[in-house]
């Protein structure tokens, strides 16, 4: 008999799902998804808790099966303004997700308002971030970090997306943004 | 809003060594079943998620458009 082993979905969404929080999936999961697929043991979720979600949260990840950080912690980041985020650990994979909670973020805020639903395989729903907020995040993280991974999944969705992506959305955004240097880096 | 109770630079130092302790003590065994999972897994979402977006397709042309997108990363 073989034994399925768990995923990112299963161990770290489907319990966001029962706890009706809101968030979507969004880094490499979300990017791979929409284009190809790179392998990675964490899931980058923006969530939005509230004092009841977080307690909630807290006591669905207590268990011997994972790491979760305390509950004073998690309410503190996730009152941050910004870059308020915890980490998710199981135990027996190592698997993780990184929870990023939007506070003010402009962008983390409008991308969830506009987020999309999947039903994988086994009928969990799943809340993706929009492809062109994963791209923006995306040349967000490759300002601050320089991190060549950024630019090879932003390449790979510019490339599988192609027309069905708002590049009107996008560029104004890289605008707003002031990210005109990294995008013409990626665009090259 | 709470700005700076835990200090940005300490306040994920116990999860990144949990972590690190954690990946220590996986046998290769449990790595390569984690591997597994995952390559099943992102490949179950791909193939969700090209159904969402194309219904018209058939099972054939999703699952090319899913192996495609595993051969065809180019860095």
């Amino acid at each position: 008999m073989s034994i399925i082993p768990p995923d990112l979905i299963t161990l770290f969404v489907a319990p966001l799902n029962r706890l009706d929080v809101t968030y979507m999936v969004t880094g490499s999961v979300a990017s791979g998804t929409y284009s190809h697929i790179r392998f990675t043991n964490d899931v980058d979720l923006v969530a939005v808790l509230s004092d009841v979600d977080a307690e909630r949260l807290h006591a669905a990840f207590d268990t011997p099966a994972f790491y979760v950080p305390p509950l004073d912690v998690i309410n503190v980041e996730r009152m941050r303004i910004a870059h308020g985020h915890i980490n998710l650990i199981h135990v027996d994979t190592g698997l993780k997700a990184d929870i990023f909670f939007s506070g003010d973020d402009r962008l983390m805020n409008e991308a969830l308002r506009m987020r999309k639903r999947v039903t994988d395989q086994h009928g969990e729903t799943v809340w993706f971030a929009p492809p062109e907020y994963v791209i923006l995040s995306k040349l967000r993280y490759l300002r601050d970090s320089g991190s060549a991974k950024h630019i090879t999944d932003i390449r790979a969705m510019l490339r599988v997306r192609g027309d069905s992506l708002d590049t009107q959305l996008l560029l104004a955004e890289v605008e707003a943004m002031g990210l005109q240097a990294v995008w013409e880096q990626v665009r090259e | 809003m709470i700005d700076a109770v835990i200090p940005p630079q300490s306040r994920h130092a116990e999860a990144e060594e949990m972590y690190i302790a954690i990946a220590r003590k996986l046998t290769p065994a449990q790595q390569l079943a984690t591997l597994h999972g995952l390559q099943q897994s992102a490949w179950a979402l791909k193939a969700s998620m090209v159904r969402s977006e194309h219904p018209e397709l058939s099972e054939q042309e999703v699952n090319r458009i899913v192996r495609d997108s595993f051969v065809d990363y180019t860095p």
